[in-house]
């Protein structure tokens, strides 16, 4: 879309500005009145100029930037408006690509600096270019009616859109879905207004991008970067855009979400963090006197996971007072498999919600979230919760606590005060650079982050080692048994029993002693394309019928989960899909082709981790079965084993006679 | 920063894994699936003579292989796999014809959705490249039609193709739809396949209303929207006269007759098509022949 820029004086001072509705501005500088909005600014400006020509977006910002990028600021109008010249002039030249700090820009420059008043003059030629508004010339544009209308849909605009960052039609959309039909019919105006007010930013949704060095202004001109996804240029693809008239950039990257283009408005809500919030803090201060201990009590929480958990809480509460520091702190939460992490998160959440932040919960995988969500609302009934993923119901609510997928967060700008990434190993996050992009944006500063795994990727393991990453480690399962420590079995590779038409004898007697003890059997394999006739094999060789596959292609994968929960499926065949968020009472584990490239060290611990979950039945039994040993295998093993001794060291294991430390 | 070594070890690995990488077959992102495949193993096999080097070079034999072509053609005015009634009930058209490139099943629709309604213009290029084979075919077609088959019938080159045809326009749209979209999706098939061929690109047609999106409206509704839709962009279309004139006086086009081929992404009532058409015939004031070659039949 196109956009204006203008300056005006106020306060005895000039400023530029990027508008997309020029007649709010101006009836914002020059009369300030509302309607039945009453008066919204009390700093009036004497006169202004705007540049009559719409500019493509991205340029009218570009040219508001180069202003801001001159720290001495012009005082009389006739330097006011040469620098708006040079301004515009070098975001023009820019765009088509020539050198920007050129010509008229540096002449300004040199005029302000050293009070050179040869050459440069504003002529008549440049008085056609510009508008002047005057004091008192209010515009009668808008009529007083629909001013009010726009100072009420301002108002509405500001307060939902706070912590987020939304493209164009996500912004009216949300304006919409928030009961204000009349902002959203006016959406542009009711935006502009946010934006005089200081309560939402307007920008292109890509941006110069400086590799952070103010010098390079102008520079680098067609280095660009998505300002919501964080892509650099990699990620630009250029084409001629018939809504802003030039070749203009957009992003290839977060195309999923909603096209992010050079010329389209990214609006960001501005939000107040924790720390400007005191309204609440006395009610939680006596709250806060409590022991750590004592608030936990509560919770129900096992041994390890109170130690866990109040060491979170710690670091979570560690006080904002030294988070003037305006970075985003990180916990690690390193956790088994099945040791109750969401339990443990839920302390950490009612905190910020006692001081009036807002929490949010995130995950890579949708699965997790829908199943999360029951039981974040069990926890806190009183709370409002909104639960984000693709083609979500409440897509534009917003509430105490978020639960989301990770890609969501690209619609989110510091809008959490306490920002929980569950499965931060799990793809697609782990390896995603948009995804970590979009988790750092939500953070509000200062605001504290808990990362949860229970294979933290490496770099985190090593971090967390040496004393530069916060956290905490659980290394025992909430019902206080050790990990099923995973047995090796040699067999033939997947494809060679398809093949054979027969299962190797060793797994087939694995099978049936696990069918034979009545467990529900999960089958691991590494292709989608196996699963099916794997699954026919097996009911073919087990002579049971209760076989079935699934896949992350299989539309019906909820359905044979609930049915291989409700023991109607004796045997699931599947793929890494089903690696981790489903818990399965009695279920054992086999792995085959456990030495294929897919199946990393962090996968064969996930499988495992499917094993002996409830406290009812909790030494299910683990098989890698591969023609080969290989590095993952004995790396998950010993991983397990390092857990497990670790528990048994802290005390967190249950006493050998009640069953626990039998290995 | 300390020095560490393993640090080191990595950046040599990556680096070695990178420098093989360029020895290795040219392996590409297929722009359909998004999985990586190998050209040379995706165009073995089937018979894809027809289809273009890019078409093999960007999507992955998978992809290539469930692409619905429509090639068996029923009803032969509007192009249609299937017995059609609208052309019984209208048998009167402005247009000589249409013809399509693929079947609007789910995945060509979800296809064009990319690309329309999300904005991925990488598949701009490949949308084009499906029309070349449903392009060079309907040429043939008309080859036929002028001149009956003889001993003299040579194969077609580039340039042949283009001979048959006075200029390729395209569906407009409106100014409104083009601030919100951004491209007009028509324009650049249109103007991918007139460069392929240098056949003059024209912008003959202007929209006059804007109206709602027509996949949200019923056949009566679209046909009712459609009536004086389009207008003349009697600049373009002079400079058309103009160079039909120059050409026939070197005498290079053998026939009298305007040929016009309207570009669209999808035929489904053909009230769009008839509208563009009839706002040229009715200008037009000469012999002129128009045909339409859209991307999806639905």
């Amino acid at each position: 879309m196109k956009a204006y820029m203008y300056i005006v004086k106020s306060e005895g001072c000039w400023q530029a500005r990027m508008t997309i509705e020029p007649e709010v501005d101006k009836r914002f500088w020059l009369s300030g009145n509302f309607g039945e909005g009453g008066v919204l600014n009390e700093s009036l400006a004497a006169v202004g100029w705007i540049w009559r020509e719409a500019m493509p977006l991205g340029d009218a910002c570009r040219a508001v930037e180069f202003w801001n990028g001159e720290k001495r600021k012009s005082n009389n109008d006739q330097q006011a408006i040469l620098g708006m010249f040079a301004c515009v002039e070098s975001a023009i030249r820019e765009a088509e690509g020539k050198e920007a700090r050129t010509g008229l820009l540096s002449l300004w420059q040199m005029q302000k600096s050293k009070h050179v008043h040869q050459a440069a003059q504003v002529d008549a030629r440049m008085l056609e270019k510009i508008e002047r508004w005057e004091h008192g010339d209010a515009g009668r544009a808008i009529s007083e009616a629909e001013l009010g209308k726009i100072a009420v849909g301002a108002k509405l605009a500001a307060e939902v859109m706070q912590g987020r960052a939304l493209l164009r039609g996500e912004a009216h959309a949300l304006l919409v879905g928030a009961g204000g039909s009349d902002a959203a019919e006016r959406w542009s105006e009711v935006l502009q207004l946010a934006v005089l007010l200081g309560q939402v930013r307007l920008s292109g949704s890509i941006a110069a991008d400086y590799g952070g060095r103010a010098d390079a202004l102008g520079r680098r001109r067609r280095e660009r970067s998505c300002l919501r996804c964080g892509s650099g240029e990699a990620f630009m693809r250029r084409t001629a855009c018939a809504a802003c008239g030039r070749e203009c950039a957009y992003c290839a990257a977060c195309i999923g979400m909603g096209r992010s283009r050079e010329c389209e408005l990214l609006v960001i809500g501005q939000r107040a963090g924790l720390a400007g919030r005191a309204a609440f803090q006395s009610s939680s201060d006596d709250f806060r006197r409590l022991s750590l201990e004592r608030r936990l009590v509560k919770w129900n929480l096992s041994p390890a996971q109170t130690a866990a958990a109040a060491k979170a809480l710690r670091f979570v509460e560690h006080e904002e007072a030294e988070a003037e520091a305006e970075s985003i702190r990180t916990f690690l939460l390193w956790a088994v498999t099945g040791a109750g992490k969401t339990e443990m998160i839920f302390p950490l959440v009612e905190s910020v919600l006692l001081r009036g932040g807002k929490a949010l919960i995130a995950t890579p995988r949708r699965d997790v979230v829908i199943e999360l969500d029951p039981r974040i609302r069990k926890a806190f009934p009183e709370a409002e919760v909104v639960t984000l993923y693709g083609g979500s119901e409440q897509r534009w609510e917003s509430g105490d606590i978020t639960l989301s997928t990770t890609h969501q967060l690209l619609r989110f700008h510091q809008g959490f005060d306490l920002v929980i990434v569950d499965e931060i190993d799990a793809f697609p996050y782990h390896g995603d650079p948009i995804l970590h992009y979009a988790a750092d944006k939500s953070c509000a500063p200062g605001s504290a982050r808990v990362l949860l795994s229970a294979t933290p990727p490496r770099e985190l393991q090593r971090a967390a080692r040496r004393g530069n990453l916060a956290h905490a480690r659980v290394p025992v399962r909430y019902h206080r048994h050790p990990l099923p420590v995973p047995s090796l079995l040699q067999t033939l590779t997947v494809k060679g029993m398809l093949q054979r038409r027969r299962i190797s004898s060793k797994l087939l007697a694995a099978l049936k002693k696990s069918l034979a003890r009545e467990a529900q059997l999960f089958v691991f394999v590494q292709q989608i394309a196996q699963t099916e006739p794997m699954a026919a094999l097996l009911r073919e060789e087990l002579r049971i019928s209760e076989v079935a596959a699934t896949s992350s292609q299989d539309p019906g994968r909820s359905d044979k989960v609930k049915r291989f929960r409700a023991r109607e499926i004796r045997v699931l065949v599947t793929t890494t899909i089903l690696e981790r968020g489903v818990t399965i009472p009695k279920s054992d584990v086999f792995i085959l082709d456990a030495d294929g490239r897919l199946f990393d060290e962090a996968s064969l611990v996930q499988m495992a981790g499917r094993a002996g979950r409830s406290a009812d039945d909790p030494f299910g039994s683990v098989c890698f079965c591969s023609k080969e040993r290989n590095h993952s295998q004995v790396a998950a093993v010993r991983h397990i084993r390092t857990m497990n001794r670790m528990a048994r060291k802290h005390g967190y294991l249950l006493p050998p006679g009640k069953g626990g430390g039998v290995q | 920063m300390s020095f560490r070594p393993t640090k080191w070890l990595q950046r040599l690995q990556s680096a070695f894994t990178s420098t093989a990488q360029l020895l290795s077959p040219q392996a590409a992102a297929c722009l359909l699936c998004g999985k990586l495949h190998n050209e040379a193993r995706s165009a073995e096999g089937l018979n894809r003579t027809k289809l273009t080097l890019r078409l093999q070079q960007s999507v992955c034999g998978v992809c290539l292989s469930t692409i619905p072509w429509l090639t068996r053609i029923v009803c032969h005015r509007c192009g249609r796999g299937i017995h059609c009634d609208d052309c019984l009930r209208n048998p009167q058209r402005s247009f000589i014809l249409n013809r399509s490139a693929v079947h609007y099943n789910p995945a060509m629709r979800s296809l064009l959705a990319q690309y329309k309604y999300r904005g991925n213009e990488e598949l701009a290029t490949l949308l084009a490249d499906m029309l070349v084979p449903a392009f060079e075919r309907m040429t043939a077609e008309l080859a036929l039609r002028i001149t009956p088959p003889g001993p003299a019938q040579h194969k077609q080159s580039h340039k042949n193709i283009a001979l048959y045809w006075d200029a390729i326009t395209f569906v407009p749209i409106s100014p409104e739809r083009a601030l919100d979209r951004g491209f007009n999706q028509a324009e650049q098939l249109a103007n991918d396949l007139a460069q392929r061929y240098r056949i003059p690109l024209m912008q003959l047609l202007v929209r006059e209303r804007h109206t709602e999106k027509q996949s949200f409206k019923t056949r009566s509704e679209r046909m009712r929207d459609t009536r004086h839709l389009f207008n003349i962009n009697e600049v373009e279309f002079d400079k058309l006269r103009n160079i039909k004139l120059t050409h026939r006086n070197k005498e290079e086009s053998t026939d009298r007759v305007l040929r016009v081929l309207i570009i669209d992404d999808i035929y489904t009532t053909g009230s769009t098509g008839e509208a563009c058409s009839q706002a040229l015939s009715l200008y037009s004031g000469q012999p002129l022949e128009i045909y339409i070659l859209t991307w999806a039949r639905s």
